[in-house]
């Protein structure tokens, strides 16, 4: 669901506008032109991380964006500025918005990757959330996993990941895959807990080979998601990152 | 080389058999599977009946999951040896369509396809059904003696029973539990190494 393109509309007897017209030209012939496109400006840094899911909202619903990646040196001086003194950052014509759940959920709600209904939509939610918990409880081994904290991956694996992804998937298989007939997580359309999950499959695939051999169901999601083919598309044309 | 483009759903169902006619013939094909609100606007417009399977050949369409499996069956050397053995191996696959098609709103409810108690559904319909039609087949199974439906190489009629014997017992651990004989043609029909490989590496489906 594209958000609306603007079109040439007849104003008929609206008044000219002097000094709209004098003081910002471009802004008042723009506005009789009809409704505008929202403007999106999505900030992060040169990583997938925690913006990938926006972006590959943005690229479902073929919707224009700036894509803005900042570096680590440039950002002690943007974090006092935002709202809670983290990336990634939302900002829809001018108003900004924080939290990479909550930025995913705001473009999937507009874009229609949020539920069909408020029912399906609560339990897409769930999911996004039961997700945060597991990458929650698993927060001391990723950091060590990607190298950017030293530490004892095998150890951190065994002692921290596998607990935490034996108790989350199977309940993810068992209550939504296996229940699915349309092999999405939630109804019969994809949603962002789909993204969510097929992209946390691949990045772990990357750094873990045989982490999912235990459940190849995942595998299969990941797989069905990821061959979208507007989705394919960005895969396969965003920048490359390791994570 | 001919170029094969498969479009089916996402899911095993009846697509499943010609994937493996591919896999067993060693022939490469693009597995095109879709989901049908993503893709069916620009699938429509190829598929004569509006449905898939469709098989694309060389840009040619066939629609008709009978007609696709037959046809690559015939080609591949899985539809039975002389002319006779061909129509035996028909007749199965037709039988066994009748019969699956019957059974289906088992399937539809046990995986929540459509309401309704799956229970109550196999009781009056699927079970009786399954009790009607298994014991031909066990008796065509120890007739032939080779362990397939007809003659002594396995058929696409032989992966129809497969796929549906497969697809059930996953839906009900105990549906070949008095047709030990299906069981043995299950396994043995797993155990061909083109499709033994195949179905490690197809994506994980429950239907």
């Amino acid at each position: 669901m594209a958000a609306d393109k603007g079109s040439i509309s007849n104003t008929g007897e609206k008044k000219f506008n002097a000094s709209a017209f004098l003081t910002q030209p471009i802004k008042y012939i723009r506005s009789l032109c009809g409704p505008e496109m929202p403007h999106y400006k999505l900030t992060y840094f040169g990583l997938k991380g925690r913006a990938e899911i926006a972006r590959q909202l943005f690229a479902l619903a073929g919707v224009e964006y700036e894509d803005k990646r900042i570096t680590f040196e440039e950002w002690p001086a943007l974090k006092s500025s935002t709202p809670f003194g983290q990336l990634p950052l939302l900002e829809v014509d001018g108003v900004i918005i924080a939290q990479s759940i909550t930025i995913a959920r705001f473009l999937a709600r507009r874009f229609g990757y949020a539920g069909e209904n408020d029912i399906d939509a609560a339990k897409v939610d769930g999911l996004a959330d039961t997700f945060a918990d597991y990458f929650t409880e698993q927060k001391n081994f990723f950091p060590v996993l990607i190298g950017r904290v030293p530490g004892d991956k095998d150890a951190l694996y065994k002692e921290v990941y596998e607990p935490a992804r034996d108790k989350y998937i199977p309940m993810i298989i068992e209550h939504f895959l296996k229940k699915s007939t349309s092999g999405f997580l939630v109804g019969s359309k994809l949603s962002y807990a789909d993204l969510l999950l097929a992209e946390h499959v691949s990045t772990f695939q990357e750094f873990l080979p045989h982490n999912w051999d235990k459940y190849p169901e995942l595998l299969a999601h990941r797989d069905r998601i990821q061959a979208i083919p507007a989705l394919k598309k960005w895969l396969e044309t965003r920048p490359k990152t390791p994570f | 080389m001919v170029h094969y483009k498969l479009h089916y759903f996402w899911f095993n169902g009846l697509g499943e058999p010609i994937r493996q006619l591919f896999a067993m013939a060693k022939v490469d094909y693009e597995d095109h599977r879709v989901h049908k609100d993503i893709d069916w606007p620009e699938l429509k417009k190829i598929c004569p009946f509006g449905q898939v399977p469709v098989l694309e050949v060389d840009g040619k369409i066939l629609p008709q999951s009978r007609a696709v499996t037959r046809y690559l069956a015939r080609k591949f050397g899985f539809a039975g040896q002389t002319e006779w053995e061909q129509a035996q191996v028909d007749a199965w696959a037709d039988q066994l369509l009748d019969f699956m098609f019957e059974v289906r709103p088992f399937l539809f409810k046990k995986i929540g396809f459509t309401q309704g108690d799956a229970d109550a559904e196999f009781a009056k319909v699927a079970g009786p059904a399954r009790d009607k039609l298994f014991p031909l087949i066990v008796k065509q199974l120890k007739e032939n003696g080779t362990g397939y439906l007809v003659g002594n190489k396995v058929s696409w009629a032989d992966l129809y029973l497969n796929y549906h014997a497969e697809t059930f017992r996953n839906l009900k651990s105990d549906y070949l539990a008095n047709y030990p004989e299906i069981e043995a043609h299950l396994n043995k029909v797993r155990e061909i190494p083109e499709l033994k490989e195949w179905i490690e590496k197809r994506p994980k489906n429950h239907f």
